[in-house]
């Protein structure tokens, strides 16, 4: 299968086409020894053993105290909410308190007497135009009674 | 320097602890061109190579001493190196949110406009084929066709089947030969 491929690939170079800067390889082991030790370096100092110990108790504490936060905003929201309801729900009370107190019985009585009176007035005069034309027009009663 | 020592002798210069810099530096020098040449072209780009071959020694020479020797310091290296490459790939996609059609015409790109890159018109569309096989048609590919690896060594660095390794070069090659028909 090998040779059956590279023969397919027989019209292109087989060489490797990336290249690098001159003496690469040759000061590349130092770079890799002046990067061990600049990490070596930096793993031994004192501040960032520290870092490196506290750093899971520090994410344990900082997970704990997240979960704590959350669950303080909620409880204040519920708390928070209940009460406000509490006092829409006076409030309406003593809203209704008050003005019931104010409004005389007697007096949305009148308005409603008032209100009737004005509209069996209306339907008299409405009557009235009614039997006029009727007259006018010379229109038996008794017609219309038929026809409908 | 001299560097006539076995693998196996270096190690044990390394483990006894008088001189580890000098048997590391020595394990440096005689795989350092073998491991570019193959993060290289996983991540196309010289840069990306160089910090990914120093990081790949520095993750060696901190595990050195815990290598039992089971498989050979060849492999074990090759292995920490394709890891290195394919973690900074997969870091390179995470930190640009690109997907992987779109990492591969970046690599692309990156390889057009390379001025480390010195092959002819016809080796860039021969590369530019290969970077578009999935990542890991794409090193099988790289490790048999260019680096002449044997499938044992390749199915102990991948931790694959040797079966399951030839038929990835089969379906590469298959590939390679219908992209470049159809260029």
């Amino acid at each position: 299968m090998e040779t059956q491929s590279e023969q397919e690939f027989s019209g292109l170079k087989k060489e490797n086409p990336f290249k690098v800067t001159d003496n690469y390889f040759d000061n590349l082991p130092e770079m890799i020894q002046v990067s061990i030790n600049k990490r070596e370096k930096a793993a031994g100092m004192p501040a960032t053993r520290i870092i490196k110990y506290l750093k899971p108790h520090l994410a344990l504490a900082a997970a704990i105290l997240g979960f704590a936060l959350i669950g303080y905003t909620g409880f204040r929201y519920f708390i928070n909410r209940n009460s406000d309801s509490q006092i829409r729900n006076q409030e309406i009370a003593e809203y209704m308190d008050f003005y019931s107190n104010d409004v005389d019985n007697t007096i949305i009585m009148e308005l409603l007497k008032e209100q009737e009176q004005q509209s069996i007035e209306t339907d008299d005069d409405l009557s009235e135009e009614i039997i006029d034309y009727l007259l006018n027009e010379n229109i038996d009663i008794y017609t219309i009674a038929n026809q409908l | 320097m001299k560097n006539s020592y076995s693998d196996k002798e270096l190690l044990q210069i390394f483990n006894a602890g008088e001189n580890p810099d000098y048997a590391f530096g020595l394990i440096v020098r005689r795989y350092q061109e073998k491991l570019y040449w193959h993060i290289r072209k996983i991540v196309i780009s010289h840069e990306d190579a160089n910090d990914v071959i120093q990081e790949t020694f520095i993750k060696a020479w901190n595990n050195l001493g815990n290598f039992r020797g089971d498989s050979k310091l060849f492999t074990w290296l090759f292995r920490i190196a394709t890891n290195e490459a394919l973690s900074h790939l997969k870091r390179s996609r995470r930190k640009t949110w690109i997907p992987f059609i779109d990492l591969e015409n970046k690599l692309e790109n990156i390889m057009e406009g390379d001025y480390y890159f010195d092959g002819d018109e016809s080796q860039l569309k021969f590369q530019k084929a290969i970077l578009k096989l999935p990542e890991k048609q794409r090193l099988v590919f790289n490790m048999k066709y260019f680096d002449e690896m044997k499938y044992d060594e390749i199915a102990e660095i991948l931790d694959t089947s040797v079966g399951a390794l030839k038929a990835s070069y089969h379906h590469a090659v298959k590939k390679i030969k219908e992209l470049l028909m159809n260029d």
